[in-house]
């Protein structure tokens, strides 16, 4: 019996040494085993045409009034239907000096112009109108007139030109008529208006004709898909560590890019090995470049717009910047801007990729109080004068617009309160409380 | 001998063969699981790409090309008011005025513990003298005698920065150097007037194994990321963990090839991507 049982434990101590010595020799290791990672392109919404987001303000002016519409006002894409015929130009528009007597007249005839459009960032026509010929001209406004019809006026940085237009239909004026029946009416200030603050001279200060009535709105942050943020940026996300800060932030890298999550909702994404750019880029591309970013970083929300696209200065002992570019966005909701320190997006990036990202979007939500008829910022010239004197600016106001004001950094239910932006050629916002007219801060 | 005799041999023989593979398998850390070696051949053309950009390559080329994990660290526990017992035996230092950083004194010596967790300890009269072969005995006792000697410390590599020399000690874990975890020793004129460290506590490796890069693929990252170093003898090649400097609880480290030259200056490629680490 014993001698039956040893033979047993023998036989079975061999099997399992097989076993053992066998598992040692061949065993697959995991990577091996494992399903090769499926690699998914993954994006956040539709692709956005670079058309779609370098639109202008459009002002229809009758003489007796004046109306406006903004790329986020109802009625917007109507209007620009309309009007993006007066980019159809015959021909090469040649530039245009007024002489000097006649220049204060030339100007009043460009401010009295029944259509002007107005781009934020200058542009290049050659989006609208395919001709060769218009490659490398850029716009920031054009201004059209009945007295003239045949002809447009283009504002080309400093310069002006004047260009033959394609024979508009019968109805243009008409058609202009209708789609601005229902857009907002503004009247033209004097810059007697606004003293003691000073106007630069030339600067025409255009506020809504109606009283504005607003309340302030809950804030809540963007919620984006981390998960698929993180699959998006870092192909095989079993290479990439977590990094938890003791600020709540969460960051994730590979030693090449790196993505964080503050605890507040704002992520940062920085890539330093896309910088130096190779290559100049021209509008149009670093546009495209845009949104395809945005598209791979989050997607872009239709309240996010074009703010400012701005090259990076060259400089001689700075190769590391050379040929990148910074393109900011503005949010605006329930047709106002939100207005904060930072942009709701910025992105900086060469022909070689991203090299920096943040994305701090938040999200107007229901009213805590009732409406409210917002003060006449004409009345809180004073308020601002003296804030002004206080810290000793001396700077012209070149603007000013109604918005909701965002705190630097945000907590869960915060409220945004309405405000005017008093904006001066020195890059100093002032805010100020829309009710009550207190001066809040300067923004830079 | 008779069969009972040799089946009992046996059985003891198989036992111990199978304790043997058993703990060869299940209990031997993940990292001594090497995957594949370079080739003689493959770590010469290795050592070809380093010459061919100029470098002159002092130090063996290493052939290892282990499957690794990441690992988790945290910041090391050890709160800044009981440092002055570890180091002076004395938990009621004088406590210095020092606005960033916890401070405190001990007659001519001053401990800083900074809030990114870098400790240092100055010695207004620089410590005794040792010369030559000896150093490193003496300032492993030393640091031995301060509470600050780990079995984990291993010697790196000593800087020689102006007038003075600085000394690393580098922490390991299961072997493996953590190439930002380190014990700082300056020494001027063969006194010690300097020790800094920062510590982190390892945790644990993460489940998923990943094949490393070879140091051949890791030369090709080194010598493009390194094509502004007017430096060109490499004195240490080696595989360890790495990470930059966070203000966190705990986070993950990655693999390393870590190349060093002979003025100090390292750079890491990391050793899952073979890119550059940033």
């Amino acid at each position: 019996m014993g001698e039956r049982l040893k033979t047993v434990v023998l036989v079975f101590l061999v099997i399992t040494s097989i076993i053992l010595t066998g598992q040692l020799l061949f065993r697959l290791p995991a990577l091996e085993t494992a399903v090769p990672p499926a690699y998914e392109q993954l994006v956040f919404g539709e692709l956005r045409p670079v058309t779609e987001h370098l639109k202008p303000a459009l002002h229809f002016n009758t003489g007796n009034e004046l109306r406006m519409l903004q790329p986020w006002d109802k009625g917007y894409d109507t209007a620009w239907e309309v009007l993006n015929k007066l980019l159809l130009l015959n021909g090469v528009p040649e530039a245009f000096q007024p002489l000097e007597e006649e220049n204060n007249q030339f100007l009043k005839d460009r401010d009295a112009a029944q259509v002007k459009l107005h781009f934020s960032v200058s542009s290049p026509v050659s989006l609208w109108n395919s001709s060769f010929r218009l490659h490398e001209l850029i716009v920031d406004s054009l201004y059209w007139n009945k007295a003239e019809p045949g002809l447009v006026w283009l504002r080309d940085g400093e310069r002006w030109l004047r260009s033959e237009l394609h024979a508009l239909p019968q109805d243009f004026l008409e058609n202009i008529s209708i789609v601005f029946s229902e857009a907002p009416k503004h009247i033209v200030t004097e810059a007697k208006d606004w003293e003691p603050l000073r106007v630069l001279p030339g600067k025409m200060l255009i506020l809504p004709d109606a009283p504005l009535l607003l309340a302030p709105r809950r804030i809540k942050k963007e919620e984006l898909n981390t998960d698929k943020l993180l699959r998006s940026i870092f192909v095989d996300t079993a290479l990439v560590r977590r990094i938890e800060e003791r600020d709540g932030a969460f960051i994730y890298t590979d030693g090449q890019k790196g993505l964080r999550f503050y605890d507040h909702g704002e992520l940062e994404y920085t890539s330093p090995k896309s910088e130096p750019g190779f290559e100049e880029m021209e509008l149009a591309s670093v546009m495209r470049r845009s949104a395809q970013y945005l598209q791979l970083l989050g997607g872009w929300p239709e309240h996010i717009y074009l703010d400012d696209v701005i090259a990076a200065e060259k400089s001689v002992w700075n190769r590391q910047q050379r040929d990148t570019y910074y393109v900011t966005f503005v949010s605006v909701q329930e047709g106002m801007p939100l207005i904060g320190a930072r942009a709701p997006i910025t992105l900086h990036f060469s022909d070689r990729g991203v090299v920096y990202y943040n994305r701090q979007i938040n999200l107007l939500g229901e009213e805590t109080a009732s409406p409210a008829t917002m003060i006449n910022p004409r009345l809180i010239t004073h308020e601002v004068m003296n804030k002004s004197e206080q810290e000793g600016f001396k700077a012209s106001l070149i603007d000013i617009y109604a918005g909701y004001y965002l705190k630097e950094s945000i907590v869960s239910q915060a409220v945004a309160h309405p405000v005017w932006a008093m904006v001066f050629d020195d890059g100093r916002t002032a805010v100020i409380n829309g009710f009550t007219g207190k001066f809040l801060v300067w923004i830079e | 001998m008779d069969l009972s005799r040799a089946k009992t041999v046996l059985i003891i023989a198989f036992l111990l063969l199978n304790l043997f593979l058993a703990f060869r398998l299940w209990l031997i850390p993940p990292h001594l699981q090497a995957g594949v070696v370079l080739t003689g051949e493959e770590a010469e053309q290795a050592k070809n790409v380093l010459v061919s950009a100029g470098y002159e390559v002092l130090t063996a080329i290493p052939r290892q090309i282990p499957r690794l994990s990441l690992l988790h660290v945290s910041r090391h526990p050890q709160e800044p008011e009981s440092w002055p017992a570890s180091v002076w035996c004395d938990a009621n230092a004088k406590r210095g005025v020092d606005t960033e950083n916890v401070s405190f004194i001990n007659g001519e010596e001053t401990l800083q513990i900074a809030p990114n967790g870098v400790v240092t300890l100055h010695f207004g009269k620089p410590d005794r003298v040792s010369t030559g072969h000896e150093l490193h005995i003496f300032i492993e006792s030393f640091l031995k005698e301060r509470g600050l000697w780990s079995e984990s410390l291993k010697f790196d590599m000593a800087m020689q920065d102006g007038s003075h020399t600085r000394y690393r000690y580098l922490q390991t874990y299961q072997g493996f150097p953590l190439f930002f975890s380190y014990t700082d020793v300056k020494v001027v004129d063969g006194r010690i007037s300097e020790i800094r460290l920062y510590h982190v506590l390892p945790l644990e490796f993460t489940g998923k194994e990943i094949q490393t890069v070879s140091v051949a693929e890791a030369a090709d990252a080194f010598v493009k990321a390194a094509q502004f170093s007017e430096v060109k003898k490499i004195i240490d090649i080696s595989l360890g963990y790495y990470s930059q400097d966070y203000d966190a609880k705990r986070w993950e480290i990655v693999p390393v090839w870590r190349f060093a030259l002979t003025d100090g200056t390292v750079f890491y490629i990391n050793a899952f991507t073979g890119g550059a680490e940033l």
